[in-house]
């Protein structure tokens, strides 16, 4: 399954709708993330974790370092019960999370989603057609 | 008490420039088409600590900016912010 996406409507970045699932409910919660095939990792705003239904308390006791554009901050370990993109789905992922806005990163989309989870996957970008695809 | 579905388009109308709170939004394709606007301020501070408080209640809260935001390119690390 193809995913169009719109570089002119969208800052000119590969912005992909990304499902997690809201803890407790049988609900799935709708983030944009910017496809970031330079980022090791995928990084979500904590306060759209919190506001899609997760629990401070679930952070995990670790603390990681993050570069941003300009400085290296503290962030946290989150685990979501379940992630989807296109028909990628991953049970149990890991993300890196901190405050975007106390960062003063007042931004118009969720996060950064990053080559983690497209581990053992195909992903193809066409600039031709504006499509993203994900071959499990 | 039964709050009032509105459109984007009418929450753009009302709310401009503004973060708003929508309570059980109607979304489709991870676009939201309309909600029950639950709070809303320039500060988008404000609206999260509301959306925390009472998320309980519903079954799904959403945050939208009823306005256009600035336009930021990233290359890489770099972030670089156009007036």
């Amino acid at each position: 399954m193809n995913y169009k996406f719109n570089l002119a409507s969208e800052d000119d970045l590969i912005v992909v709708t990304t499902y997690i699932k809201i803890r407790g409910k049988s609900l799935y919660y709708p983030l944009s993330l910017v496809l970031d095939t330079g980022a090791s990792h995928t990084v979500i705003d904590l306060n759209m974790i919190l506001v899609a239904g997760y629990d401070k308390g679930l952070r995990l006791d670790k603390n990681v370092k993050v570069q941003t554009a300009n400085k290296i901050i503290d962030a946290d370990k989150f685990i979501l019960d379940e992630i989807r993109v296109i028909d990628r789905v991953i049970k149990d992922f890991e993300i890196t999370t901190y405050d975007f806005l106390a960062q003063d990163d007042v931004l118009n989309y969720d996060g950064v989603l990053g080559l983690d989870f497209f581990r053992d996957t195909q992903l193809t970008i066409d600039f031709k057609t504006s499509e993203l695809n994900i071959h499990l | 008490m039964q709050l009032e579905m509105l459109t984007l388009h009418e929450i753009y109308a009302l709310h401009p420039n503004e973060w708003v709170l929508l309570g059980d939004p109607d979304i489709q394709d991870a676009e939201v088409l309309s909600g029950a606007v639950l709070f809303h301020s320039p500060d988008k501070r404000a609206v999260l600590d509301f959306a925390q408080r009472v998320i309980g209640q519903y079954g799904m809260v959403k945050i939208v900016f009823a306005g256009e935001m600035q336009k930021v390119s990233r290359l890489g690390i770099f972030k670089v912010t156009e007036n």
